[in-house]
């Protein structure tokens, strides 16, 4: 898929060029665009290296974990038909919190020990199930309090505000984590009727 | 409302990194051996992800230098406009669920050309903030757990995606016209 989008952008754009006779100004623009590309991601790998090295540090010290404290009851809510105690619950909760601080790095490890528990015990371990769907949905809606990613990027280009969209951002993911638990129940409901 | 939104955005970043090393200092951890093993772990990471973002970047401005996204702007406008869509937004939307560092490329693109504090550059960085490379999260989190069946999982997750991208058009739309 990303095959053919790319592909079919650097052929267009060539071919177009070609009927259009900006094809001279192309063939010198692919490289200073390249040199461009190269500038930006030294840009980009300062600042992602800066929140990767914070993100260890509020790992070792736990404060991750406390964080993640606060929003067990809503996932015991969420996941009903997991037993108390599950080791899924604080596996879940670290990935979300991560998440939430932009701190993906610490987020994915959390989040594939959450799939291994989920997927302990299934019937059929080749199917997904419903929890496993909820989590994953719950996880690309991806509350956000602190877009670090794209607070990097914006200061890479130079913004005057590179935080400036962190409240937008939050909205955002707010609306999109409500409609992921809303959806959640009509997806799952709709598959069963049909099965 | 949008100044004192935009003032304690200022100061989010710098109050979180205090918190992070405070707490990190009272629980006696090793702060700099930490920050140093995290951040050259970020640094690989960045390496290894230049050569797609090259190629999404050079693709994008090629197609952009070679006047064709004008056209296709051009083209789509009487249907984009009304819904507030930006034509330049366009190939954001389809590669965002599909690939992190293309899409980083893009909006690193985007906000080069338009400039990080445009209207355009607000909304890029909105949705980049508020989205994940869905098919990338499928893939990687069923996969490690060896499912192969994902049932509803791929639909679902893309009408959330959908969800919010209309959101962040909206609340840019809101904050920054």
């Amino acid at each position: 898929m990303l095959n053919a989008v790319w592909a079919l952008l650097m052929l267009v754009a060539l071919g177009f060029g070609g009927a259009h006779g900006t094809i001279d100004s192309l063939g010198s623009g692919l490289f200073t665009q390249a040199m461009q590309a190269a500038k930006l991601a030294i840009d980009l790998a300062a600042v992602t290296a800066f929140w990767f090295g914070l993100s260890r540090i509020a790992e070792k010290s736990g404060l991750l974990e406390s964080l993640a404290r606060p929003l067990m009851p809503l996932l015991h809510w969420l996941f009903r038909k997991l037993p108390d105690g599950h080791p899924a619950f604080a596996l879940m909760a670290m990935n979300l919190v991560a998440n939430a601080l932009g701190l993906g790095s610490a987020a994915t490890p959390f989040g594939l020990k959450a799939m291994q528990e989920l997927a302990r015990g299934m019937p059929d371990r080749e199917t997904a199930s419903d929890e496993m769907i909820l989590f994953l949905v719950l996880n690309s809606a991806a509350l956000n309090l602190l877009p670090a990613g794209t607070i990097a990027m914006r200061a890479a280009a130079g913004s005057l505000d590179p935080a400036g969209t962190a409240v937008a951002s939050t909205i955002v993911t707010g609306v999109a984590f409500v409609s992921a638990l809303i959806l959640h129940g009509v997806f799952r409901r709709a598959a069963r009727s049909s099965a | 409302m949008i100044q004192a939104v935009g003032g304690l955005a200022g100061w989010l970043v710098p109050v979180f990194v205090a918190a992070v090393l405070l707490h990190g200092l009272w629980r006696r951890v090793d702060l700099i051996a930490e920050f140093v093993n995290g951040a050259r772990e970020g640094l690989q990471l960045s390496f290894s992800l230049f050569p797609y973002l090259l190629a999404i970047y050079v693709a994008v401005a090629a197609f952009r230098m070679s006047g064709a996204l004008e056209m296709l702007s051009t083209w789509l406008a009487p249907v984009l406009h009304p819904l507030g869509v930006p034509a330049a937004l366009l190939p954001l939307l389809l590669v965002r669920p599909l690939s992190g560092s293309a899409s980083a490329g893009l909006v690193m693109s985007l906000l080069h050309q338009h400039g990080p504090d445009s209207f355009l550059g607000h909304l890029v960085s909105t949705i980049q903030g508020s989205s994940e490379t869905t098919l990338y999260v499928l893939t990687v989190y069923l996969g490690s757990v060896g499912v192969r069946r994902s049932r509803y999982a791929l639909p679902l997750c893309l009408s959330v995606d959908a969800i919010g991208y209309a959101t962040a058009i909206i609340v840019a739309g809101w904050l920054w016209h």
